[in-house]
């Protein structure tokens, strides 16, 4: 499945995002990187059609997403938010059954989806008692669950101790290797030069660059997003990024 | 385990509406009780003795039994609603009269009162109360309207400011007509003791229609009490479910409070208990709000009407009484910190 954001631009009163063309190819991982406020939720929920450009389309097929139904754009995308909480209360096979609300309810799915994150013991915990990190992993296996075609993280990392993280990445990775294409937003410039194979960088809503990682997280235009100077060392496990602090 | 409990709250509800109408101002065994009942039965009545007088028969079955059901009928809409309410909302401490539902009754009923108006016969208030509650909330879903969309924080406050400003246009009818505010009081406070067939009959039909219609939505305001973005992502048309929900409660609601007048506790709290005893999913969340909700209302109107002999208490004051404490003690026990997020 292709998106493709055409000339999209989106306004605030006090902010303005784009104009930013993008193609995302099947089987592919993306980052939207950038600082806070950049603009980089605002083009996951443009992509996600959450929200309506104010210019340009975005594309999920071929067609304008916001002329597709919400059941089958939830096929097709799944969208891990930046926080998720219920007031009221809900279990975590509650949070669970609600990503599949497009699909057939399944249980065996749904422990599927929490075992791969380590986390079926939970599947009778009040979902507001769990941490801030097990309650990312829920959502990220509330998307799995759903099992749409791409899945997009905003900061699916957040609040996650070292070895959750190296499991989430790790799973980026599969996930991307089954067919999936993921589109994330990523702080950690390491991780999103070691899983991506596309950048977008944003600053003040503007594209800074985009392109394969490879070619387009350099230190030039790291320094562009960010005003601040980087160098880079080589590790075992690749290139490593550092900003330069006084 | 959960049916086992749902299973129990039924029976409750059968032995609250039976043994309810031993409870009244006349005197009547409760034997006798039991032979009117079997004798309103088909097929069961030619094997039933007919120990009881016409009149006997006449206050079980045109008093307490619609004034019984009626507590039925009211009190599961008010739970139903309730549990809606909050799943729409994403607020714990909503309730139907949020959305400008009560304040627009209680003008429609006041006028009725106050103006002495009567173009539908004895009917008047009930269907002044209905339509200006209805009419209450179209405004308040209108005004929250936002690029199409009514966001949660808008309705909310909108309902509250709606609230504010028709109960001081009530209060300022009641202030200029003095001499009326007991019959309008009466009313504010909510009672079931003037429910007829005939009135019960329109309102349980509207009752159980858009309870049946709110339930069929459970899975789309489960989705959004995790908020309208996600509700949105996971396939939810959160917009016309907001719509379809509100308009069912408001539907049910102003039905419910055009016969009984206004009740609090109901609407807010059962649906707190609900999730307490069978846990947050509305698929439990709606019925068995509207099982206790109904049982509640029928218990606590039996109170209104036997704790003091030949005096009726308006039941909002028996459910704020009763209510509150044994919720607040719920509370402390049952809930485990799960509202603290």
């Amino acid at each position: 499945m292709k998106v493709k954001l055409q000339g999209v631009r989106y306004r605030l009163p006090n902010f303005s995002l784009g104009p930013i063309d993008m193609d995302v190819e099947p089987g592919k991982i993306y980052v939207v990187m950038g600082k806070n406020g950049s603009g980089k939720s605002t083009t996951l929920k443009l992509i996600h059609g959450d929200i309506r450009p104010s210019e340009g389309t975005v594309l999920v097929d071929g067609v304008d997403a916001s002329k597709i139904g919400f059941i089958q754009l939830a096929k097709k995308i799944a969208f891990v938010w930046q926080e998720i909480y219920n007031p009221l209360s809900f279990t975590v096979k509650d949070v669970m059954n609600v990503s599949g609300y497009s699909r057939d309810a399944d249980e065996d799915d749904i422990f599927k989806a929490l075992s791969v994150l380590g986390i079926e013991r939970f599947i009778d915990r009040d979902f507001n008692l769990l941490s801030g990190g097990e309650k990312r992993l829920v959502t990220i296996a509330a998307a799995l669950y759903q099992d749409s075609e791409i899945i997009i993280m905003d900061e699916p990392t957040n609040f996650l101790d070292i070895d959750n993280q190296i499991l989430v990445y790790n799973l980026i990775r599969d996930l991307r290797n089954s067919g999936k294409t993921l589109i994330l937003t990523l702080h950690d410039i390491d991780a999103i030069h070691n899983i991506s194979d596309y950048v977008l960088i944003l600053k003040d809503g503007m594209e800074v660059a985009k392109g394969p990682t490879r070619e387009t997280l350099n230190v030039q235009n790291l320094r562009k997003a960010f005003n601040v100077p980087f160098y880079t060392y080589d590790t075992v496990n690749g290139k490593s990024f550092v900003g330069a602090m006084k | 385990m959960r049916y086992v409990w749902i299973s129990l709250l039924l029976i409750i509800l059968v032995f609250a509406v039976v043994f309810s109408a031993f409870i009244g101002s006349v005197r009547i065994s409760p034997i006798k009780i039991l032979e009117i009942y079997g004798s309103q039965i088909p097929f069961i009545s030619t094997y039933i003795p007919h120990n009881f007088t016409s009149v006997q028969y006449e206050i079980i079955e045109q008093l307490r039994e619609p004034e019984i059901l009626g507590g039925l009928v009211v009190g599961a809409s008010l739970g139903i609603g309730g549990a809606a309410v909050q799943s729409i909302f994403r607020n714990p401490i909503t309730e139907p009269y949020i959305i400008g539902l009560s304040s627009g009754a209680s003008l429609g009923a006041v006028m009725t009162i106050v103006l002495g108006l009567s173009f539908l016969g004895f009917y008047t208030m009930q269907v002044s109360a209905f339509a200006f509650a209805l009419l209450a909330v179209f405004i308040v879903y209108f005004f929250a309207l936002r690029g199409g969309k009514a966001h949660p924080t808008y309705l909310l406050l909108t309902g509250v400011a709606m609230s504010f400003f028709i109960s001081a246009i009530v209060a300022l009818l009641l202030f200029s007509n003095i001499n009326l505010q007991g019959e309008a009081f009466f009313w504010l406070l909510g009672s079931l003791e003037d429910i007829t067939w005939t009135l019960l009959y329109p309102v349980a039909l509207v009752v159980i229609i858009t309870s049946l219609v709110i339930y069929s939505l459970y899975r789309e305001l489960d989705a959004m009490q995790m908020g309208d973005h996600h509700a949105r992502s996971v396939g939810v048309n959160v917009e016309r479910t907001k719509k379809l929900a509100i308009f069912m409660v408001a539907l049910g609601v102003s039905a419910s409070v055009s016969i009984s007048g206004l009740i609090g506790f109901v609407g807010l709290v059962m649906p707190h208990l609900s999730r307490i005893l069978f846990g947050g999913s509305n698929k439990y969340v709606i019925p068995t709000s509207g099982l206790l909700g109904a049982i509640f209302l029928i218990c606590a109107d039996d109170i209104a009407r036997g704790l003091v002999t030949g005096v009726v208490i308006p039941i909002g004051i028996i459910t704020g009484i009763v209510g509150a404490p044994f919720f607040l003690y719920f509370m402390r026990k049952l809930t485990g910190g799960r509202y603290e997020g």
